[in-house]
């Protein structure tokens, strides 16, 4: 009976265990930091800038956001955060310290590097996915919101200045008459071209001269030539071009066949080898000449 | 043997020379029929490979998965074979055995034909032989391909030295003795070959030196010609091949082959030349031992070449143990271990076993296993692709070599064995120095 108790005792620690303090799961965020509510305004302004900041820091592992009832990517691989399963799950608190704190178990990558002011942005663009969300700030802008243009895009025409990588993209529109227009406030998407897809710099709105601007990063690594394809395409749209333009750092593509290998043209074969094979057929080859040599003395010693 | 002892050393050395001579001298038609089949069967070979060249290898078998063929493991199979030459002279050899005297020269005419006849069967197996000076003048030293040439190239010249120098001495004899009773050519050719030899002190000295010298230079490269052989497959990622011990795996292996080949020349050649008083069934007795230690270690070997991978069972190897254990080639698998291995192992076992006529069948049994355990070794691992085999025609996914194939590689066996043929009648096959020596006969002075 008693050995039963121990057991049970045992099954019971070790089932407590793997399920409720699990490394796995926990991602170490105090009761306190789970109750802190939203810090910054839940307007459209906040909404984009999370946007655009969650494109460039998290989408490469989180993928497009969507609204599902439950998490349908793997967990707990990048789980897709529309998923209302997890909106629901956390708290506004919850969401900015796992933001900030990451879970290194998992390798969900710690954001203190960003502001608290983008992470909290970070917090109103996931919220976006939330229907039911009761926001505890203003869902209002102090700012009117910006009216939205009307009309169609014709087209968009890109400008590189290469010396401090801003790019200007400027939109053909027409109004409703269909007279050309000034497109203010229409979105633009800028991406760089890479081996496996577009990598999305930044989204971008246009100004009262339908130009949106943006910094390309210094450091982009450009092609083996010191290229890189800039890509503007305007949000919601099939309007899209591209630019190739000498920016960014050069890579130094290393060849490994140029380097002495095993598995390289002849002309690289490793010294040692080369080295190797020389001196033991040389040796054994001598060897053979010598006894041919040999050979040769029998012959001298002949009956003449 | 004693009744020799007993008469002067003039009289017992004549007994020899005219005992060993006489194959040399006589004409056999058991012999000559030999020969001419052999030489049947390399016409018809010789036809097969006008076709394969006009048409390419096209004719053979071969596909884009399967690109090794029986030819590349008759390739294999020629290298074993020819290892022996090193494990009777120099590895028994050295160790002061001195039953090899009548059975080493046996084994060397061996190695030599089947070497040769290793570096023809990769002229065989390639598409465009035209280019097979590339080879050399676009080497790579990376390649064990290229390690392979230099190695093949360097025993076929080691090889001919130590059949060439042991030699000397009866070249020396038959020049003194056969003049007038053989061809005028072949008598010239003794003259020649004899390299003015007269047997003094000194002559002998340098003979004895230079064999040394030879002798342990041989087992090194013997010993790389079969592993770097092994590497040709071992140094590719491949379930079957992707193995650390195949280069022990393949000379153990090459150690049964050419016990086996010599057990079934010794006997041919002891019947056929009446040579019972020199190849005796002491002598078979040695090499039946000879041939159960080696087995042994093989099936050491074998144990750890198919247990290691059999218990992890590793994705790509566990289809390859499956095809040789239970599917396509287990039959080829079974009948292979048990004849070319097992059985010759536990026979070998008992003295009655250990006799030239069953030595001979066993002997027989050893050479056709290790044929077909080379086509184990190389085929089966080839049909299994890492990739998936698609969008090919269905008979890419296996391999039944084609009739010009077998032709072409039943040619070269033979070639090899008109050569071991040749020379054992051509030169005495059984050393008459050596023996005489061993019998305390002092040749020196009959030179
Ligand atoms: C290196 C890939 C990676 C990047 C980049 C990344 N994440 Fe994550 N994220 C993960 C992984 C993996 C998890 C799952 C961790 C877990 O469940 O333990 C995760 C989980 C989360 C969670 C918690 C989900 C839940 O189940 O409660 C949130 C919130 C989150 N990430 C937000 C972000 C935000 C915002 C960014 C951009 C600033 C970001 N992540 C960037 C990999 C990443």
């Amino acid at each position: 009976m008693n050995t039963i108790l121990k057991f049970a005792v045992i099954a019971v620690f070790i089932f407590w265990n793997t399920n409720v303090s699990n490394a796995q799961t926990d991602w170490g965020i105090s009761e306190e930091q789970k109750s802190e509510t939203l810090k910054i305004p839940f307007d459209q302004a906040n909404q984009e800038a999370g946007e655009a900041i969650f494109n460039t820091q998290c989408k490469m592992c989180h993928n497009e956001m969507s609204v599902v009832p439950v998490n349908t990517r793997l967990l707990p691989l990048s789980p897709n955060l529309g998923s209302q399963e997890i909106q629901k799950k956390n708290s506004d608190g919850e969401l900015f310290y796992k933001i900030t704190l990451g879970h290194a178990a998992t390798g969900m990558p710690p954001f203190d590097r960003l502001s608290e002011d983008d992470r909290w942005k970070l917090v109103t663009y996931i919220r976006t996915f939330y229907p039911d969300y009761q926001p505890s700030t203003s869902t209002v802008a102090a700012s009117p919101a910006t009216e939205k243009f009307v009309g169609t895009i014709k087209g968009i025409t890109l400008d590189f200045d290469t010396t401090n990588g801003t790019i200007k993209a400027k939109l053909q529109a027409l109004d409703e008459m269909g007279n050309p227009a000034n497109a203010k406030n229409v979105k633009v998407s800028f991406y760089v071209k890479r081996a496996f897809g577009d990598f999305l710099i930044n989204t971008k709105k246009t100004d009262g001269q339908s130009i949106a601007l943006e910094q390309y990063p210094l450091d982009l690594p450009a092609d083996t030539n010191g290229y890189i394809t800039v890509i503007a395409t305007v949000d919601g749209t099939s309007i899209t071009t591209s630019k190739e333009v000498k920016f960014g750092e050069k890579i130094h593509y290393k060849n490994p066949l140029d380097e002495p290998s095993l598995w390289g043209p002849r002309d690289n074969a490793p010294l040692w080898l080369k080295l190797t094979y020389i001196l033991v057929v040389l040796g054994v080859w001598i060897t053979i000449g010598w006894a041919a040599f040999q050979i040769f003395r029998i012959y001298n010693l002949r009956e003449r | 043997m004693s009744e020799i002892k007993n008469q002067d050393e003039k009289a017992v050395f004549e007994k020899i020379k005219e005992d060993l001579l006489r194959p040399v001298k006589t004409n056999y038609w058991g012999y000559n029929a030999l020969i001419v089949s052999l030489l049947t069967l390399i016409a018809a070979a010789l036809y097969a490979y006008y076709f394969q060249l006009r048409d390419g290898l096209g004719v053979t078998a071969m596909t884009d998965y399967v690109s090794w063929g029986i030819y590349i493991a008759s390739f294999v199979f020629f290298v074993a074979v020819a290892l022996v030459g090193m494990l009777i002279s120099a590895v028994v050899g050295l160790v002061g055995q001195k039953w090899i005297t009548p059975v080493g020269r046996i084994a060397e005419m061996i190695a030599l034909a089947f070497v040769m006849m290793a570096g023809i069967i990769i002229v065989v197996d390639m598409g465009r032989p035209d280019r097979l000076l590339n080879v050399f003048l676009h080497f790579r030293f990376q390649s064990p391909i290229f390690w392979d040439v230099t190695v093949v190239t360097t025993y076929v010249a080691i090889s001919t030295l130590l059949l060439l120098l042991p030699m000397l001495p009866d070249l020396g004899i038959m020049r003194n003795h056969l003049k007038g009773e053989v061809p005028q050519w072949k008598w010239m050719l003794y003259n020649i070959l004899s390299l003015g030899w007269v047997g003094t002190p000194k002559q002998y000295q340098i003979l004895h030196r230079t064999l040394r010298v030879l002798l342990i230079l041989i087992i090194p490269v013997a010993m790389s010609i079969h592993t770097v052989t092994s590497w040709l497959s071992a140094l590719t990622l491949r379930a079957g091949w992707d193995s650390t011990i195949f280069g022990p795996y393949y000379v153990s292996g090459a150690f049964v082959a050419g016990s086996g080949a010599v057990l079934v020349a010794m006997y041919f050649i002891r019947r056929g030349y009446g040579l019972q008083n020199y190849i005796t069934d002491y002598h078979f007795d040695k090499m039946g031992k000879l041939m159960v230690l080696v087995s042994l270690v093989y099936l050491y070997f074998n144990l750890n070449e198919f247990l290691v991978p059999g218990y992890k069972m590793k994705t790509h190897d566990a289809i390859h143990l499956h095809t040789l254990f239970s599917g396509e080639y287990s039959l080829m698998f079974w009948l292979t271990q048990t004849f070319g291995l097992i059985l010759p192992i536990v026979l070998g076992l008992f003295k009655k076993m250990r006799k030239p006529f069953p030595l001979m069948l066993i002997g027989a049994s050893l050479v056709i296993g290790a044929w077909y355990k080379r086509v184990i070794i190389i085929v089966p691992t080839l049909i299994h692709a890492h990739l998936p085999i698609q969008n090919v025609p269905k008979d890419f996914t296996e391999y039944n070599p084609t009739g010009m194939e077998i032709t072409i590689t039943i040619g070269v066996i033979a070639t090899a064995v008109l050569i071991v043929a040749i020379l054992a009648k051509l030169f005495p096959v059984v050393p008459i120095w050596e023996t005489a020596h061993e019998k305390g006969v002092d040749i020196e002075k009959d030179l």
